[in-house]
């Protein structure tokens, strides 16, 4: 083959390969931003704590989404402390999207009638200091992918 | 010695950044393979180096030049990769620090891998359709 005619040949192919690849990189790095943004960018905090029925928590967590992306909570699990005394362990599913922005996500934990005893007793003592020491399972929308999220919330209570 | 028109080393220079492209894309896409629309399978990432190792040599039909030319599409597809990689820290999300070790940490990984198999690509051309 003449030198001219396979330099020509040879641009044309791999130009045409590295204008898919470039065009594939776009998406890709909007994509990339995008997910560490929801890395980065995603918290959640306490904005509200009830005692029901004397054995039902009701905690109520806002989460923060920086991205752009739907994400969605599958799983919060947390330990729970009055005046630091375990009450129990709770691990809530149930999937609930979180668009970009805020959202609050209510949770009902029931205490176990094995703790109620100790929760009774603190709740004589007078004000109640509730700790939450846990954390949420966060999807992303690419192919069930997931990242964990870390919480260690207080909450007084009178 | 006799020079060549200028214009062929140009046009050599965008064939070298066009090649390194296709490298860089086949890690870039391996990597964030679900991120990416046309995510790359290991096989294809590990071929893509010898494959462009030897359109390189190709175009020149040069074994000493290609050589040089391929360590420096090599080098091309690294520096793409470590700026893709960097766009996070770039754009002010999450520490930079941590992005660049994160950044450095798959440019020496595809380096280790490139740099020998394009070169493999290059001799294995040669080979095959020597000078």
């Amino acid at each position: 083959m003449e030198e001219r005619t396979r330099k020509v040949t040879l641009t044309a192919v791999v130009g045409l390969s590295a204008l898919v690849c470039i065009f594939a990189m776009i998406p890709t790095s909007e994509n990339f931003l995008e997910e560490n943004r929801a890395y980065h960018g995603t918290n959640g905090v306490l904005i509200n704590l009830e005692l029901v029925n004397e054995d039902t928590v009701i905690l109520t967590f806002r989460f923060v989404n920086e991205s752009s992306l739907d994400l969605a909570v599958e799983n919060i699990q947390f330990n729970l402390y009055v005046n630091r005394e375990f009450v129990g362990n709770f691990s809530l599913g149930g999937r609930t999207l979180l668009p970009p922005g805020e959202t609050d996500v209510v949770v009902e934990a029931k205490i176990d009638p094995h703790y109620l005893p100790r929760l009774e007793s603190e709740l004589n003592s007078g004000s109640i200091h509730w700790f939450v020491y846990g954390g949420a399972v966060v999807e992303l929308p690419f192919e069930k992918e997931t990242f964990n999220i870390s919480f260690r919330e207080s909450w007084v209570s009178e | 010695m006799k020079l060549a028109n200028p214009l062929q080393y140009v046009w050599e220079a965008i064939y070298l950044i066009l090649v390194a492209v296709v490298v860089a894309y086949s890690w870039i896409g391996h990597r964030l393979d679900i991120l990416s629309p046309l995510p790359v399978a290991m096989p294809v990432t590990i071929i893509a180096a010898p494959v462009c190792g030897a359109l390189v040599y190709l175009f020149t039909m040069k074994l000493r030049r290609s050589f040089y030319t391929t360590i420096i599409m090599c080098l091309i597809a690294c520096a793409i990769n470590v700026l893709f990689m960097l766009l996070p820290g770039y754009k002010g999300i999450g520490s930079f620090a941590y992005n660049f070790w994160q950044a450095l940490r798959m440019t020496v990984i595809m380096a280790i891998y490139i740099f020998p198999f394009a070169l493999g690509g290059c001799f294995a051309a040669s080979y095959l359709y020597p000078e």
